[in-house]
């Protein structure tokens, strides 16, 4: 389910995606109205694999979570047999000057948590936004930026199943994060 | 004009989480490293497709709940892992000894394997990896509160599961005796529940993740 913003004249689904490698953004547009979301990065995407940037890539498991005791900035690997195998962070942390996204791996999973946040394959819950008269949108608009995403990579040799998933999700709760309950249905 | 607005509608995300929580020890001490990380732990394979598990985790603990609330829900978790070691106990002491063994023996087995407290006492004591009773002080909790509350009913021989275990009967049995004290003192029995069942939210998710039914 695209991003939607709700206008008098009806809704405005936000569901072409495309992105730049020379300017380094990712954008969510509505091909008839224009209106756009933007996520502009400070870091090069010219470096990643053309696959990265395909939405409907079966790369990994996303899923959201909360923990107000988790600091906005910090970055937490998740490892599993001493493997890696993806990262918790906030939205707040790929934006922040002082962030840890310090190498390609951990961009790469950035880059992967916006591509699916801006286009919402996974049906993540999101708040409805007006149509506002500058025709301004971020990406916080629709998602709280202490909102916080766990991804899973897909290719580390594991297979994400939902025995696999359900252990995952009681070791995070371990730490005290939760996860973000749906009200509706995903599917 | 037409003003610029954002109506935050909330109708299709949970805008209520449950914010007045505890923060985990086991978070405190994963962010003391400069770089973080989290090793998880598989489960163990007589929990890997517990449904109750995952409604638990998506659909019950992120939801505002009152302790009472909370409290039966996190010990359906427990009453999960003890039905499970009935089952683990039975086996390894009755299926695989009944030949060496009388009736009368088996009998007293299994009367021994089915009492509650017997089985939360080996679910944390000898089926958990974590030495709750030496790094946990959840023990220390719920038995400060006995002293303070119901003295009568604990003694210094009170362990974890025994002290779990009277925390349940006085819960599920007898919470009715709790409402129908003195306003004052009521009151303040419930505000020192919530703090104790939401620091058993993380005691019963260790015990998820460290349980060994092959020990």
């Amino acid at each position: 389910m695209s991003l939607r913003i709700t206008s008098p004249s009806g809704i405005i689904d936000l569901d072409a995606f495309s992105f730049s490698t020379v300017n380094n953004y990712l954008e969510v547009k509505d091909n008839f109205t224009l209106t756009n979301v933007r996520v502009d990065l400070d870091w090069s995407l010219s470096k990643f694999p053309a696959k990265l940037f395909d939405p409907k890539a079966d790369l990994e498991v996303a899923f959201l979570l909360r923990n107000k005791h988790f600091p906005q900035s910090r970055i937490v690997e998740v490892q599993y047999e001493g493997k890696s195998i993806g990262f918790v962070f906030t939205l707040n942390s790929i934006f922040d000057e002082n962030n840890e996204f310090d190498s390609p791996v951990k961009k790469h999973f950035a880059l992967r948590a916006l591509i699916r946040l801006l286009n919402n394959e996974e049906y993540f819950p999101y708040r409805e936004v007006s149509l506002n008269a500058q025709n301004d949108y971020q990406l916080a608009d629709f998602y709280d930026e202490d909102l916080i995403i766990c991804v899973l990579s897909k290719d580390r040799g594991y297979e994400l199943n939902d025995e696999f998933l359900l252990s995952i999700y009681v070791n995070l709760n371990v730490y005290g994060f939760y996860q973000i309950k749906y009200k509706q249905s995903r599917f | 004009m037409y003003m610029a607005s954002i109506k935050l509608n909330t109708s299709n995300l949970d805008f209520n989480p449950p914010d007045i929580r505890y923060q985990s020890d086991a978070l405190n001490i994963l962010l003391q490293d400069n770089y973080s990380t989290l090793a998880v732990r598989k489960l163990d394979a007589l929990l890997q497709d517990e449904p109750y598990l995952n409604i638990y985790l998506k659909n019950l603990i992120n939801k505002d709940q009152n302790f009472f609330q909370k409290f039966i829900t996190l010990y359906q978790c427990l009453e999960i892992l003890i039905g499970k070691l009935l089952g683990v106990e039975l086996k390894n002491k009755i299926c695989n000894e009944s030949s060496s063994r009388t009736g009368y023996q088996i009998k007293n087995t299994v009367y021994e394997i089915s009492k509650e407290s017997y089985r939360i006492n080996k679910v944390l004591n000898h089926y958990c990896t974590y030495q709750f009773e030496s790094d946990y002080h959840i023990g220390a909790e719920i038995y400060a509160f006995f002293e303070k509350h119901f003295s009568e009913l604990i003694n210094s021989k009170s362990d974890l599961s025994n002290l779990l275990y009277e925390l349940r009967n006085q819960l599920v049995h007898n919470y009715r005796t709790i409402i129908h004290k003195e306003e004052n003192q009521r009151i303040l029995i419930q505000e020192d529940l919530k703090t104790l069942v939401n620091q058993l939210e993380f005691l019963v998710a260790e015990v998820i993740v460290s349980i060994d039914f092959s020990k």
